[in-house]
């Protein structure tokens, strides 16, 4: 069939091509119209193309190639690749062809010419003039004669705006999947140190963002001042040593941290104040993990050096450190349900403990005073006076206890003094030695302290009293007939104090919480042995007060040694 | 101690060992025949074997405790006709309503003087 221009008016008039007329001119409907060119069902103009076009009036582009060059061109597709009208006509095609896309698009074009079958739209790129892309859609007519010779008529269409939406939905698309994962993230029942260290590992792994495969993240914890180092990867080991605490306002962390909002650097500046010799270059993202305006934490990125600040990559790291408050704010109350219900449970055994240690001396004095008294003539004297030391040592354990409690709980007021003096340790460890030795006959208690050992400023009393309690605590959970050794020496700025038992040891788990109040009431692994189990956490609470540390090593079966540190 | 015919047995069991003594030798004095037992388990041995008269139970026992003792007491046929008084530190009303709607017959808390213990043992057994 033979379309002249008469026919293509008539289509467009009956509305079989898209058209309106204005005046007495028709316009086409660009987008339909390509549509229809392009579809091979419909029936295409035989006619040379050459007069066909004349009545084209279009707001894309179109162009017409023949032997790979531009034969005909309208004003809008020349304002496109940025020349004019007169310039692109007999201008080789690939000339608006960046070199990554030329081949590909010569390549079509050529199959296209050859009746080959391929899609008769794609997106590419068009080279501007001035070096600039522009991204494109053609619609590659099938051949068609220009001037007798077969040629190929195409429509461009500028999709700027299209693929900036695109890419604004991908990038959506992509920081809602990262969000989502780190919500995923916070599900897992892992601890919050352990959660932040997949969150960052994740961040970090983000191929969009080109961050260096390096970073950590700071939470502030009881001093509100301080960022602490909570989770981190592959930070070098000096700046790990420099960098577990961060003062608000120090190095860009805690500028971030003091400022509230994202630092920013590009290359390792003078805010970079925590660095060291042979710091390699780098920049930085430090993003403030902010709840209701108050600093949870900062997220510390690296990037390459010279890294252009992106405002959108900014309003991602924002909206990562608005996920991770939630997370945080999250664990922070989960924890403190938790150390509340556990402090109410070691409240209510405290009280059901101490009220069985109280009534339990308290049950032989009163037993014992009242069988005295009323069968005063019935007993023997050696009976009665069995008795009466019962309850002379039923009085000791109710003070020893009462002492114990006002310990623990001046301890945990903050209201216990010290008495400070320059204290000799070697005498104050041979009179606990010898003391101890009576309280377990049985038992064989050395003395081995280090030759001319320092004097220690210390409250003589309550280090004593420290000493005793190790003591007791070694001689009580080992058999009688084995050594308990009482060591001392210096080491460094400290002076080290330990007592070694040949006992039944302490399991692994359990070596951290020997030191928690009632410890050994929960585990009740020793019902035969008294005591509500505050000795060592009054150790604990009088060496802290000492400034010094104490701990507890254990071999399960072989014995366990007690050490702590008083500072010189 | 003129209707003394033969003494009726009481079996306390008890792990502190100064109650102990003071509850047996009280009741010794007061001419009863006396079993101890320092956990739950030789408690219920002792109960099966001998013909005991009344239980002292302390509830917190090492092993198997005291409730553990009575709810097996009173489920054995050959023990739950043995009137058990429960011995405890502990005053708390709910415990002890706990205890008497198991079975037991007294409650009697920890410290008590001699006189409560014989008047308390001494009335349940005229009662039986």
């Amino acid at each position: 069939m033979r379309i002249g221009i008469g026919t293509v008016r008539r289509l467009a008039a009956s509305g079989q091509i898209p058209a309106v007329k204005i005046g007495r001119r028709w316009h086409f409907y660009a987008d339909a119209l390509d549509t229809w060119l392009i579809s091979p069902s419909r029936a295409k103009p035989k006619e040379d193309l050459r007069q066909w076009l004349s009545i084209l009036d279009i707001n894309d582009g179109y162009i017409v190639i023949q032997d790979e060059k531009v034969v005909f061109a309208n004003a809008r597709s020349a304002e496109m690749v940025g020349y004019e009208l007169e310039e692109i006509i007999g201008k080789p095609a690939e000339s608006f062809l960046s070199e990554a896309v030329r081949e590909e698009v010569l390549e079509r074009y050529r199959r296209r010419l050859r009746g080959m079958a391929e899609p008769p739209q794609y997106e590419t790129t068009l080279l501007r003039r001035d070096g600039t892309r522009l991204p494109v859609e053609l619609s590659i007519a099938p051949p068609m004669p220009y001037e007798g010779r077969p040629a190929v008529f195409l429509f461009i269409r500028d999709i700027t705006e299209r693929k900036r939406a695109e890419e604004e939905i991908l990038r959506n698309y992509r920081i809602q999947t990262v969000l989502s994962a780190l919500l995923r993230i916070s599900l897992r029942d892992i601890s919050l140190e352990e959660q932040l260290e997949l969150i960052l590992k994740h961040i970090i792994a983000i191929p969009w963002l080109t961050l260096k495969s390096r970073g950590c993240i700071f939470l502030v914890e009881d001093d509100p001042k301080v960022l602490v180092m909570k989770a981190q990867h592959q930070q070098p080991a000096p700046l790990l040593a420099m960098c577990t605490r961060v003062p608000f306002g120090r190095c860009l962390c805690g500028r971030a941290a003091s400022s509230g909002g994202i630092q920013f650097a590009d290359r390792v500046d003078e805010r970079h104040e925590n660095r060291y010799e042979g710091i390699s270059p780098h920049g930085h993202y430090c993003v403030p993990i902010l709840a209701d305006g108050k600093v949870l934490g900062v997220i510390n990125l690296y990037l390459e050096e010279g890294h252009r600040r992106d405002e959108r990559e900014e309003a991602f790291l924002r909206a990562v450190a608005d996920v991770l408050a939630g997370i945080i704010e999250r664990k922070q109350a989960e924890r403190k349900i938790f150390e509340y219900e556990e402090l109410s449970r070691l409240k209510t055994n405290l009280l059901s403990t101490v009220s069985h240690e109280l009534r339990t001396p308290l049950a032989a004095i009163k037993g014992y005073s009242t069988m005295l008294l009323d069968y005063d003539r019935r007993l023997k004297h050696d009976e009665k006076l069995e008795y009466l030391r019962s309850i002379d040592k039923a009085a000791d354990r109710l003070t020893e206890l009462v002492d114990h409690l006002l310990d623990m709980s001046r301890l945990q007021a903050g209201l216990l003094k010290l008495e400070k003096a320059p204290t000799n340790i070697v005498p104050l460890l041979k009179g606990a030695v010898l003391e101890a030795q009576l309280r377990a006959p049985r038992h064989r208690i050395v003395l081995k302290a280090a030759k001319r050992l320092p004097r220690v400023n210390v409250d003589a009393r309550r280090i004593r009293q420290v000493v005793d309690n190790i003591l007791d605590n070694a001689t009580k959970y080992s058999e009688g007939g084995t050594e308990v050794v009482l060591r001392a020496c210096r080491r460094g700025s400290e002076l080290v104090i330990s007592v070694s038992d040949q006992g039944i040891g302490i399991p692994p788990e359990d070596l951290e919480r020997v030191f928690d109040r009632m410890y050994r009431i929960e585990q009740r692994l020793t019902p035969e042995i008294g005591g509500i189990g505050l000795g060592l956490a009054i150790c604990k609470g009088l060496v802290e007060a000492h400034g010094g540390r104490i701990w507890m090593e254990s071999e399960e079966g072989k014995g366990s040694t007690c050490w702590f540190t008083l500072p010189l | 101690m003129a209707k003394r015919r033969k003494a009726k047995t009481v079996l306390i069991i008890e792990d502190e060992a100064q109650v102990r003594t003071f509850a047996s030798r009280v009741l010794e004095l007061e001419g009863y025949q006396v079993l101890q037992a320092e956990d739950g388990d030789t408690g219920l041995k002792l109960a099966r074997q001998s013909q005991v008269a009344l239980v002292l139970l302390d509830l917190r026992l090492p092993g198997r405790d005291g409730w553990a003792v009575l709810t097996q007491m009173k489920s054995e046929p050959g023990l739950s006709a043995i009137p058990v008084v429960v011995f405890t530190a502990s005053a708390a009303v709910v415990q002890r309503d706990k205890a008497l709607s198991m079975g037991a017959v007294g409650y009697l808390v920890k410290p008590l003087s001699a006189a409560r213990l014989r008047e308390t043992v001494a009335q349940i057994l005229r009662r039986e």
